[in-house]
């Protein structure tokens, strides 16, 4: 979308412009630190774009510290997909320093683009890809196996960092066309989608493998000994596990904080157990 | 107890670093009590504790930096009672519970602190000192950092007599009754899992992955290969859609572009 006929001031050619990918996948990783209440990551996002600022705009320049204080504004985002709005962000300014792109319109399009960003990064990363790698994972756990954390590392962190780097390249590389394009096109409406159903998949599954909640009750009647968990197993095996799981959900869907279901859950455990109904396994 | 209080508070350290510094995912509590375990020279029992504590916590995760449960703490010191006392999982899960709770009040208050310093890093900018502003960043990093040492390290030194005499009053119907809260709790981790995932036309795909395990034995490795099939399947029709949409209508037609996209949100 540019045509500088200008000799570009910053990363001018091929080699200092893989030193900024690097450095950005680096200096990116601390988007984190320092998130407040009022502005969340606004603080650090300023630190992540510091040095490049500094080589845009000159050091200690009146325009270096008018962009930085522009960097002040509220931002918040997913860390695994947040360096292509450095991306982005660093080509506009860039572009604002060769032909003087409207300020503005580089805080109007970082607030365009967290929102939509986090939702991706949250859905694929957090509940798509840490879900997979959590079932496989924790089974390896259970047995005491080093593959357990080896695994789940790997499973968990090459898509995450993959996705770092890829999204700090192209961040700079298209601009801000791409992702609006993304958006209108409905792309990432469907990669979230995708996730979503993984997620929701791997979430039964566990629900069927790790919820443990079975009854010891016997009853007694003239001649014979009735096993009530024999009886829900005929019906439908994990049936208790599984009203238990839709139970906390319906709770939790009514606004009920996770602390307040944790608690309940608790009761119901130790209710339970003392009036006979559930105890240890044998 | 010195030096394993000193090496929670390394664990501490570690986890909340990885945790933050490019989302490695160290809070987890698998990875947490992982972590816990080497520095406390038993890093078989760390990983076997670390799975029923991740169980338990499953469900919780950071979202824009608010964690409704610190799960990283609750996998470092759940970990720590387990090896240091020789709790049961059971009461390694129960003994976490309060420290999960103890890290977001703690958390709270130095992100009040980090609230309080937004002026002053602006401040700095506006009277164009950039060294000022470094220096303050790191000051802030290096002071998150120590205050989760120290709580490692002072809950340990001071706290581990006192739950070892606890662990070790606990009636039998009690522990039965921890085991079995430990065997339900992961429900509430999935329930949270699905407030996060759930849609009403989604819905389905929860009950084919409970049927595949519950029915037919599938582990969840087998799940994971299906449901990736499965939602290629689900979302392949909608690729096509978007793409024949495009070559029809030139990128120019706004209005046209629109309307695909309320298509798309409506169908």
């Amino acid at each position: 979308m540019t045509d500088t006929t200008t000799t570009p001031t910053f990363l001018p050619d091929k080699k200092s412009e893989k030193r900024f990918y690097n450095s950005l996948f680096w200096r990116s990783q601390w988007l984190m630190f320092c998130t407040s209440y009022t502005k969340q990551q606004a603080v650090t996002f300023s630190w992540v774009m510091l040095p490049y600022l500094e080589k845009i705009y000159g050091k200690d320049t009146d325009e270096f510290y008018a962009a930085m204080l522009r960097h002040q504004d509220f931002f918040n985002t997913n860390v695994a997909v947040a360096p292509f709005v450095f991306g982005v962000v660093t080509s506009m300014e860039k572009e604002n320093k060769e032909n003087g792109v409207e300020a503005k319109s580089i805080n109007a399009l970082k607030s365009s683009l967290m929102g939509p960003l986090a939702g991706i990064g949250d859905s694929l990363l957090a509940n798509g890809v840490r879900l997979i790698a959590t079932g496989i994972a924790i089974g390896f756990f259970q047995q005491g196996s080093w593959l357990g954390p080896i695994l789940f590392m790997l499973l968990l962190n090459i898509p995450n960092w993959g996705i770092k780097w890829l999204s700090g390249k192209y961040g700079y590389k298209l601009g801000n066309t791409f992702i609006t394009d993304a958006m209108k096109s409905g792309t990432l409406n469907l990669i979230t989608k995708a996730a979503s159903i993984v997620g929701l998949m791997m979430v039964g599954a566990m629900s069927a493998q790790y919820v443990t909640f079975k009854t010891v009750l016997k009853i007694k009647s003239a001649s014979q000994v009735v096993d009530i968990q024999k009886i829900f197993d005929m019906i439908l095996p994990g049936l208790l596990p599984l009203l238990l799981v839709l139970g906390c959900f319906f709770y939790l869907r009514k606004k009920n904080k996770p602390v307040r279901v944790l608690l309940a859950v608790v009761v119901l455990a130790f209710v339970l157990t003392f009036l006979g109904i559930t105890g240890a396994a044998k | 107890m010195l030096m394993q209080a000193l090496a929670v508070g390394l664990a501490c350290v570690l986890v909340k670093f990885g945790a933050w510094w490019g989302a490695m995912g160290w809070d987890r509590p698998m990875i947490a009590s992982t972590i816990t375990g080497i520095l406390l020279g038993k890093p078989v029992e760390g990983i076997t504790v670390g799975a029923a504590l991740e169980l338990v916590y499953m469900g919780t995760q950071s979202m824009g930096g608010v964690i409704p449960q610190d799960y990283g703490l609750g996998g470092i010191f759940g970990c720590a009672f387990a090896i240091l006392v020789s709790a049961k999982p059971s009461v390694a899960v129960a003994l976490s519970i309060p420290f999960s709770m103890l890290g977001t009040l703690i958390y709270d208050l130095f992100k009040f602190w980090a609230t309080s310093l937004v002026t002053r890093f602006q401040t700095h900018l506006e009277n164009h000192q950039i060294k000022a502003f470094k220096r303050l960043w790191n000051i802030q990093a290096f002071v998150y950092l120590l205050m989760w040492f120290l709580l490692g390290f002072i809950s340990i030194l001071a706290g581990t007599s006192a739950i070892k005499a606890l662990v070790n009053m606990i009636p039998t119907v009690i522990m039965n009754s921890l085991t079995v809260a430990a065997g339900m709790l992961p429900a509430l981790g999935m329930a949270l899992l699905m407030i996060s995932l759930w849609s009403k036309k989604l819905a389905p795909y929860f009950f084919i992955g409970f049927g595949l395990v519950a029915f037919f034995k599938g582990t969840l490795i087998e799940v994971a290969f299906l449901g990736a099939a499965v939602a290629f399947l689900a979302v392949i029709g909608q690729i096509g859609k978007h793409t024949n949409g495009n070559n029809a209508q030139p990128k120019t037609a706004e209005s046209a572009e629109e309307s695909e996209e309320e298509d798309f949100y409506n169908d």
